[in-house]
């Protein structure tokens, strides 16, 4: 059963339109990507799901029901917003909110001893939120939102604040939880994060999606008829290809089709020469950045030709 | 339920182990025992055993001295001497406390020395006194029992209602105590009850946990614990304060005759626990409603200011109750919810209210806390995410009528 389907969701606060027609669905086990930029209506969207909004119009299901209690017992949430009781001192703070998910307190303090300790932060369990740095807050969230062990872990920036020691430690624990069979949301402006982790993704701009489906096909969608290659030998001319321009001093090669020559056949050609060695050969995709750039860049060109 | 009653231990100890909590709660006791304290020693202090006087004015020669009805006055002598020098043996030997001279011209003039001691004790100063006025007295020539009147014009006063029943002025100072202090513990346990919910539902706004906690228990949970976690809060703090007066008093009753012979009526604070839990809740649901409504903890206090106003508006106007606990002024008061705990607290005390007013009052209030607190749930849905905004009324509307 998916963890989450929306249904052409829309919200407005007094005047002003968060969210025009929404639709998308996660799947279990997948790590999927909220995309859009500041504005687009991702967090909205996030709290609709939450049951913390209601939706003016269009459905939401979470585990195959309407948003309630017991599904969101399901859910751990990293809010955008980061918020912690800053009196209080780390452990009760994380027992307090391991209680609020229904976590017992001699449970909660078993399990926050493997986690404080593998986020490097068992020896400041008695100091006050308030006097741990940003990245030490940032990461006692991210431990509240998952003591209660979570079949759906949502997720806002929740690589904002971290070093990239940290950083690769987030990942390793979003990537464990994705193998153990249940679903992270991550909403991120951090594209290579996305590239790196995300199998599927949707991007939300001015309240609508833009772009929805696997990494990989969003960014061939956006890729023009061009290849990369590294090799070594004297490369011949090859027909179908418009230029070669090298990028940069790395030895790699971008190669232009012209419109009705396909990738596979340049490949084709270049095996039919036997001085040539190829070392790498890769359709030549743009970057998700790249993309998101050109997306929101896009509209707002659009919308001045419109006007 | 569980998670209500999580909510409601960590609000209760969170705040329980704070400085100024227990500065608060301790501090007014403490000043109480300091003060009954000093009540007590002042009144330890020894009355005289025997006290002299030289009698140059002739004044007591010819009155008869009748002993006071007081236990303490009647235990000190006074003692006769002819002359300065027989009283001062006298006080040397310590036979004696101290002694007056009663000059000469003592009844045109009044004067007369006091030896041996800066002042007289309380006790001794009436007795000497009561002994003047029965020398002076003498002196008219007026017969024993016009004398004895005039000793005490007011010894016989009767207190009568106006269909001429027997009233007990006594009864209603101790009234008045009992409407007192039951209004100020209704008070403490209501005002820093919702205070403490409104500074913790606006500090949660304010620190932006309130996302966390919405996505972990709904708005009625986490109402509810507060309000259950914070209520027995303000009781505690009620608590400690009935036990620190109480055990004032009861210190002060063994040693200050006074405090012995004022008898309190524990019927008297019944009312305040009919009013109390709906009292509470109103004031409970306004506070969430404020705490949803306005982004700071500032502007949330200047709104709470305003009910508390309202509430407390009996008390001000106190003199009104005492005086004419039947009058419009206080029958309004008694039934509008939001001054009723504490305005029909004080007729209750104070006079005998027609069961239809209590029971419209109570009505009124039971309805006004359950739709208060009814519409804060809705409310706050609305405006707990409303960082640094204030939610405008239109907004209100529409949340209260959809939720």
């Amino acid at each position: 059963m998916d963890p989450l389907v929306i249904d052409k969701i829309a919200k407005s606060f007094a005047t002003q339109v968060a969210v025009r027609e929404v639709s998308f669905r996660v799947g279990p086990g997948e790590i999927f990507a909220l995309l859009g930029p500041n504005g687009a209506g991702k967090t909205t969207t996030i709290r609709m799901a939450l049951d913390i909004f209601k939706p003016d119009r269009g459905t939401i299901a979470l585990f195959g029901q309407a948003p309630g209690l017991d599904a969101l017992d399901r859910i751990g949430y990293l809010p955008e917003e980061r918020g912690l009781y800053r009196n209080l001192n780390l452990l009760d703070c994380l027992i307090y909110l391991a209680g609020l998910k229904g976590v017992r307190t001699s449970e909660a303090r078993r399990r926050l001893t493997l986690w404080l300790e593998r986020f490097d932060l068992a020896t400041h369990t008695q100091k006050k939120i308030n006097d741990l740095s940003r990245g030490m807050q940032q990461k006692a969230q991210f431990i509240a939102a998952l003591i209660h062990e979570p079949d759906l872990l949502i997720v806002d920036e929740p690589f904002a604040a971290l070093d990239p020691v940290n950083t690769r430690l987030i990942k390793e624990v979003l990537r464990e939880f994705a193998a153990q069979g249940r679903t992270v949301i991550m909403s991120t402006h951090q594209m290579h994060l996305v590239e790196e982790l995300a199998e599927r993704m949707v991007m939300i701009n001015r309240g609508e999606v833009v772009l929805y489906g696997t990494v990989d096909e969003v960014r061939r969608q956006f890729a023009a008829n061009a290849v990369l290659l590294d090799g070594h030998g004297p490369l011949a001319a090859l027909p179908g290809v418009l230029s070669v321009e090298p990028l940069g001093d790395t030895g790699t090669l971008l190669l232009h089709l012209d419109e009705t020559t396909a990738p596979r056949e340049i490949f084709q050609a270049l095996a039919a020469q036997p001085a040539y060695t190829v070392d790498r050969f890769a359709v030549a995709l743009p970057s998700l950045d790249e993309i998101f750039v050109r997306v929101v860049e896009g509209t707002h060109l659009a919308e001045e030709v419109m006007a | 339920m569980i998670r209500l009653l999580h909510v409601a231990h960590h609000e209760y100890l969170l705040h329980v182990r704070r400085r100024g909590f227990l500065l608060a709660t301790l501090g007014l006791p403490l000043l109480v025992l300091v003060g009954m304290a000093l009540i007590v020693i002042v009144n330890l202090v020894r009355p005289e055993t025997a006290i002299g006087y030289v009698d140059q004015s002739g004044l007591f020669s010819g009155a008869a001295l009748t002993a006071p009805s007081d236990n303490d006055e009647q235990a000190i002598q006074l003692v006769r001497f002819a002359d300065h020098e027989a009283a001062n043996t006298a006080l040397a030997t310590g036979a004696i406390d101290s002694y007056v001279v009663i000059a000469d011209d003592y009844a045109a003039t009044g004067a007369l020395v006091l030896y041996g001691a800066e002042r007289l004790s309380p006790p001794g100063q009436r007795r000497l006194q009561v002994a003047l006025n029965q020398g002076l007295l003498a002196r008219a020539d007026l017969a024993a029992d016009v004398a004895m009147v005039a000793l005490d014009p007011l010894a016989h006063l009767e207190s009568r209602h106006v269909d001429g029943t027997p009233l007990d002025p006594s009864a209603l100072g101790q009234r008045i105590i009992v409407a007192i202090l039951g209004s100020l513990l209704f008070m403490v346990t209501i005002f820093s009850s919702a205070s403490y919910l409104l500074q913790a539902l606006v500090e949660e706004k304010e620190n932006r946990t309130i996302e966390i906690i919405t996505t972990s228990i709904s708005p009625g949970q986490l109402i509810g614990g507060k309000v259950l976690g914070l209520g027995l809060l303000g009781l505690t703090i009620a608590l400690v304060w009935l036990s620190g007066v109480a055990l004032a008093w009861g210190i002060g009753a063994v040693f200050v005759d006074p405090l012995r012979e004022v008898r309190l009526s524990l019927g008297g604070f019944v009312p305040i626990l009919l009013f109390l839990i709906p009292g509470y809740l109103l004031f409970a649901g306004l506070m969430v409603a404020i705490s949803a409504i306005v982004p700071t903890a500032q502007e949330a206090q200047q709104f709470a200011g305003l009910t508390t106003v309202v509430a407390i508006l009996p008390l001000m106007l106190s003199v009104i109750f005492f005086t004419n606990p039947d009058g419009l002024i206080a029958v309004t008061l008694s039934l509008f919810p939001l001054s009723a705990p504490i305005g029909m607290l004080l007729r209750l005390v104070l006079g005998n209210v027609p069961g239809w007013q209590i029971g419209l009052s109570f009505s009124l209030l039971v309805v006004s806390a359950w739709l208060a607190v009814w519409m804060a749930t809705r409310i706050f849905r609305v405006g707990m995410l409303r960082y640094g905004q204030r939610l405008r009324v239109r907004e209100i509307v529409r949340a209260v009528r959809i939720g």
